[in-house]
């Protein structure tokens, strides 16, 4: 019966999409540019200002007013830079600079940026960041 | 834009409901070709777009019947974008049941499978593609002033239940 094989077909496209969606959250995606942004240009004044320089890697969490994810992404971070040597956690309301949604093509929050003391991004994490994958992300440039 | 009228958040368990129940109605359609249930989805679509999520009602199943089992919820989204998302299914809800009523069958499958796609989606993974699409449309669209850049999408990522 079509109507059942087209059900089925819809169901697994779906269950296909979502796993491979669940998959992405959460995981550490590498800057592709050599300095901040992909493109290599800088990062947002914003941004660089909520750089800690006595920090190895600074975790910024990009949120929004209204964001059902964004406690638990600080959570994470928290507990990470409180556990962690030389690496200091800041939040940035993209309401209040949505000039850095733009540049930095952030469409979600939360949004975590690892960025350096001299400014460069080194990797970002859409969603909330899987502890152990932070971790060990962070690892090299500690 | 109607969307962005000042609305309250709501518990985001209460879409996620009504997803379930509209992933079982929509394989339903599926099932028998029934034009008339996926003309009365596609009212409870409008209702959810147009009215308002407080008058959805599977929302008001959920209030009813499932809230009470339930905690108090611990965060809430943002109602446009799951509204703008109800009227993204009415479309194809109404092309499907337009298909299916004037015996132009692939065109009721195809627009009802695309539905179901959606809603498993949002249902099973808690990810809505709506909701997605809502917060990638220009500030402009959306109802909002423009920023002072060229628009973007500051979002808020809805929470699903969508473990990481």
């Amino acid at each position: 019966m079509t109507g059942l094989g087209f059900a089925v077909a819809a169901l697994l496209v779906a269950g296909v999409l979502g796993l491979w969606w669940r998959h992405r959250q959460g995981r550490v995606r590498i800057a592709s540019g050599p300095a901040g942004t992909a493109d290599g240009a800088e990062l947002p004044d914003a941004v660089l200002r909520k750089v800690d320089p006595a920090a190895s890697v600074t975790l910024l969490q990009l949120s929004t007013p209204v964001c059902a994810r964004c406690p638990q992404a600080r959570d994470v971070l928290t507990d990470v830079s409180t556990s962690t040597g030389g690496v200091e956690h800041a939040e940035l309301d993209l309401a209040e600079h949505p000039e850095v949604s733009t540049r930095l093509g952030v469409r979600s929050t939360p949004t975590v940026l690892a960025i350096t003391r001299a400014g460069r991004e080194l990797f970002r994490v859409a969603g909330v960041p899987r502890r152990a994958e932070l971790l060990s992300a962070l690892e090299p440039h500690l | 834009m109607l969307f962005n009228a000042d609305q309250p958040p709501v518990d985001p368990r209460g879409p996620r409901f009504a997803a379930w129940v509209t992933v079982v109605v929509l394989v339903a359609v599926l099932l028998t070709g029934s034009a008339l249930l996926l003309a009365a989805q596609a009212v409870v679509f409008a209702i959810g777009a147009f009215v308002g999520l407080q008058f959805h009602p599977y929302g008001l199943i959920y209030r009813a019947v499932v809230a009470p089992r339930l905690g108090p919820p611990t965060e809430r989204e943002d109602a446009a974008p799951v509204r703008f998302a109800q009227a993204v299914g009415l479309l194809f809800a109404v092309v499907g049941a337009i298909g299916y009523a004037s015996g132009i069958t692939p065109l009721g499958l195809t627009a009802t499978a695309l539905a179901l796609v959606a809603a498993f989606l949002n249902a099973a993974f808690g990810y809505c593609l709506g909701c997605e699409i809502y917060l990638r449309l220009p500030a402009g669209l959306r109802g909002q002033r423009p920023s002072p850049e060229s628009s973007t999408g500051t979002t808020s990522n809805t929470e699903r239940g969508a473990a990481a």
